[in-house]
């Protein structure tokens, strides 16, 4: 097990009524438990305010648990001490939604790579030139060139902003990689290439994914589990092809229902042509 | 005459690396109950084309080297500012991506639909039912009705006491729905949605849908939805028209070209969308394609 | 793709960095109001530089005089006239640029420098340490910048360095403020998020990610302080304050105009014009660089 999520629940504290009364607060995670198999791909669906996003704080210890903990490899994450932590977090990393914001806009691309492993200089212990050689060969990994090295993010296209996101995120040989909705800002056909080679990526270094979307198709397509969640409790989880062929929750098959077929022979609208 | 007929329009853009050509010749037709959806990626000039229309796009730095677009046989680049804000509140409604950035957050719903049935009441009072000689007070009147009934007839509960609300009391559908109802309430004839359902759940985007199809049926318009989702192509649009860096390159009734795509960008791009059939690592891309083949 | 063994590392070109300010420029030029602040700008700053060798009596800024050619009317031998003194003035508004200039550049700097770094920590932290500094610079906004330099002043003496000294006081709490809300507003970006999930600490989140990225409204609201730093400077040098004489400076020349206004107008005009003119070139250099450093247009 890689990463086990118990009995979680987060509360955000309401407004401040008076001078010391609170508001009642606001259940973003309500009793959340899953967990993710090393060298699986972990899908979790959901709409916007679901909880998806506080889950993921939280797994990251961006946030801290109301109730429940989060074990990764065995420890509960958010019981270490902050230097253990700090080199939990070379372990564990994240490829956000949007690569546009994701990517300081006055790094360059070998500054952006390279910079987890100045952050974790005492493990992964690169002086400058080697730090270079590592980058050069992420980049070579996720399909970019050497020539991109001293670019700005501005100068690259989405798709390949988010291949310098999973550079980023591979820099110091993490074990689990959390993709927040990776692909959802992407055109089809390079969410094509980048679930293409995220899925490569996971084959040639036994990585574990945990992948956030709102996209049913795309998890199916790259999952192994799955799990739905809906205003923070997780309604439905288990192996994709039962979930996707026999969905037993009435929220998974609404969601399941309104995914926009490409087929256009299955379009509700088209019964009377 | 088609509701909106664009003939080898030309459109060029000025920046910093100089003047680029963004469309190279673009050819459409638009009848009346018509749905064409236009799909392309990024840079394709999908959204320029339906800003295009709606006379949205600033010259300088824009410039049409060529070409034209008749709506109702007017040919729209010919004209005057005054004569297409006009347009633009009765003959022709938009809808744009965001629902939250459309709306003024200080004003109320109502007083933001308010105006806009003032304004296209002021170019044509029959939208309100009035004649032209109405004093100002049935003219407030009547556009607080027409606002009301432009709420209703998007579905929102309740018209009446939600149009003194103010956006942020809305949820981000019912925001689109408001916005929906604003483009609908000069009783237009063209209806352009820029990626209308993109910022949107699932399930509310299906509700979106439903909900121009049905003023499609009803109104007997015509619409140019613009999106990159072929999924809700293949859901409402009777036509679709695919465009790639600047041209079209493939259109015609949604059947004919999402069954049986003619051309490989097209094939290439409905194999990119994952299905229930397609193995792991296996989805296409545009991987083998270049794009000189497509020009 | 087959030849991977040849991996090439590129030199760290700054071909990169030149076309980000070639496009910069490009933006720059479109309007040519701040075009003409701009130059404006590099002129007076290459007069202030070069006026020692080029005006032709740099001994009047020493305190010479020439009584024989008092209130000389604007001529061709004195380009502005001549003062009370018999100095040509065109000499001391060109040398005192040097004082009015500089004055202007040190009380910005030492304004940013305080300012940013308490801005900063206090965006940064929030909490109790957000309310103490920020309760700090909310005393200092309200005193009054010429009060405090005239009690300055009369603590420690007139004098440009305390001068300074007193007017940054007053200025560091309105970018303190202006960086306060600008690390808010960055500590929200997913690329900050995501320096915090690689484990980075606050000082590289805030010295790598946060500052470069707030450094075009600290710009901005520079170019546009210049002015008003040269304003008040002049001010303080109009009431006595400032620089002392024989040293020219436009407040202090215009001072010395006060007495023989209307009759002799032109000792009055000139530092006048020299004061209008730069904080007139600085606004318009402010307000460009406001439109091409607009954030929104950086994407």
């Amino acid at each position: 097990m890689t990463l086990e999520i118990r009995n979680v629940s987060k509360v955000f504290p309401g407004q401040r009524k008076g001078m010391f009364g609170r508001g009642d607060g606001f259940k973003a995670l309500d009793d959340v438990s899953l967990s993710v198999r090393k060298g699986q791909s972990f899908g979790l669906v959901g709409e916007s305010g679901s909880g998806k996003t506080t889950l993921t704080r939280c797994i990251l210890r961006l946030e801290s648990v109301s109730a429940g903990s989060v074990l990764f490899d065995g420890e509960d994450i958010h019981a270490l001490s902050a230097q253990a932590m700090r080199r939990l977090r070379a372990r564990m990393q994240i490829v956000f939604q949007d690569p546009y914001a994701s990517l300081n806009p006055r790094m360059t691309v070998h500054d952006i790579v390279a910079e987890p492993m100045v952050i974790h200089q005492d493990t992964v212990g690169f002086g400058a030139r080697q730090r270079t050689d590592r980058v050069v060969e992420l980049l070579l990994q996720v399909g970019l060139r050497s020539e991109h090295l001293f670019r700005y993010p501005h100068e690259f296209s989405g798709g390949q902003r988010q291949r310098i996101g999973i550079a980023r995120a591979l820099a110091v040989g993490p074990e689990l990689l959390i993709l927040d909705e990776p692909t959802s800002a992407l055109d089809v056909s390079v969410q094509a290439e980048v679930l293409n080679l995220l899925h490569r990526l996971q084959e040639e270094l036994g990585l574990t994914y945990f992948f956030i979307s709102h996209d049913l198709g795309v998890v199916r397509y790259i999952c192994d589990d799955v799990a739905v969640i809906y205003r923070g409790q997780i309604v439905e989880q288990g192996p994709c092809e039962s979930i996707f062929d026999a969905p037993q929750n009435d929220y998974t098959r609404i969601l399941l229902e309104a995914m926009p077929d490409p087929d256009p022979e299955r379009s509700p609208f088209r019964t009377g042509e | 005459m088609a509701l909106l007929d664009i003939t080898d329009l030309q459109l060029s853009m000025k920046s910093y690396e100089g003047e680029t050509q963004i469309l190279h010749g673009i050819n459409l037709k638009i009848e009346r109950g018509e749905i064409w959806g236009m799909v392309g990626e990024t840079g394709s000039g999908k959204s320029l084309t339906g800003l295009s229309v709606s006379r949205l796009i600033s010259t300088p730095p824009g410039r049409y080297l060529a070409g034209s677009i008749q709506f109702q046989g007017k040919d729209l680049l010919k004209t005057s500012d005054r004569e297409m804000r006009a347009l633009r509140g009765r003959h022709i409604g938009m809808i744009f991506q965001d629902p939250t950035t459309n709306l003024n957050p200080v004003f109320r719903i109502g007083t933001q639909l308010v105006d806009v049935a003032l304004h296209a009441g002021r170019t044509d009072p029959s939208v309100l039912g009035l004649s032209a000689g109405a004093s100002r007070r049935d003219f407030k009147a009547a556009a607080r009705k027409t606002a009301i009934e432009a709420l209703e007839s998007v579905g929102i509960p309740d018209a009446a006491s939600r149009i003194d609300d103010y956006p942020h009391q809305f949820s981000g559908g019912m925001r689109q729905r408001v916005l929906i109802a604003m483009a609908m309430i000069g009783k237009p004839d063209l209806l352009i949605a820029d990626e209308p359902t993109t910022a949107l759940d699932v399930s509310v985007q299906a509700q979106i849908l439903r909900l121009i199809h049905e003023l499609v049926a009803e109104r007997n318009i015509g619409v140019l939805l613009i999106t990159h989702n072929l999924g809700v192509v293949a859901q409402i649009c009777s036509h679709v028209a695919v465009m790639y860096r600047g041209r079209i390159l493939e259109a015609g009734p949604v059947l004919d070209v999402l069954k049986r795509p003619s051309h490989a960008y097209t094939q290439a791009l409905l194999e990119s969308v994952p299905t229930v059939h397609t193995r792991r690592g296996e989805l296409r891309g545009l991987s083998g394609l270049s794009p000189e083949m497509f020009v | 793709m087959t030849a991977e063994s040849q991996i090439v590392i590129p030199a760290r070109d700054r071909s990169s960095r030149r076309e980000n300010w070639g496009r910069a420029f490009y933006r720059f030029r479109q309007s040519w109001l701040s075009v003409v602040g701009l130059a404006i700008v590099l002129a007076l700053i290459v007069l202030a530089v070069a006026a020692p060798y080029i005006v032709p009596h740099p001994e009047h800024a020493l305190g010479v005089t020439n009584t024989a050619a008092r209130f000389q009317p604007p001529s061709a031998a004195a380009w502005f006239g001549t003062n009370e003194l018999g100095q040509d003035i065109f000499s001391l508004v060109l040398i005192g640029s040097q004082v009015s200039l500089f004055s202007g550049l040190a009380v910005v700097v030492i304004a940013i420098v305080v300012g940013t770094t308490i801005g900063a920590i206090a965006g940064y932290f929030g909490g109790w340490i957000d309310e103490v500094l920020m309760r700090i610079t909310d005393l200092l906004l309200t005193i009054p910048s010429l009060i405090l330099a005239m009690a300055v002043a009369a603590a420690l003496g007139t004098g440009v360095f305390n001068m300074i000294v007193a007017i940054a006081i007053t200025w560091w709490p309105a970018y303190a403020r202006l960086v306060r809300g600008e690390v808010i507003g960055k500590k929200e970006e997913q690329f900050v998020v995501a320096a915090h999930a690689l484990g980075a600490g606050w000082v590289r989140i805030l010295s790598r990610h946060i500052l470069p990225n707030i450094v075009s409204p600290i710009v901005v609201k520079a170019s546009l302080d210049m002015g008003f730093a040269i304003l008040t400077v002049a001010s303080l040098g109009f009431v006595g304050i400032g620089v002392k004489p024989p040293t020219p400076e436009w407040g202090t020349l215009l001072s010395g105009a006060r007495s023989y206004m209307p009759d002799y107008w032109w000792t009055a005009v000139a530092p006048g014009m020299a004061i209008f003119l730069a904080v007139f070139a600085f606004n318009l250099l402010g307000d460009g660089l406001r439109d091409v450093l607009d954030p929104k247009a950086r994407r």
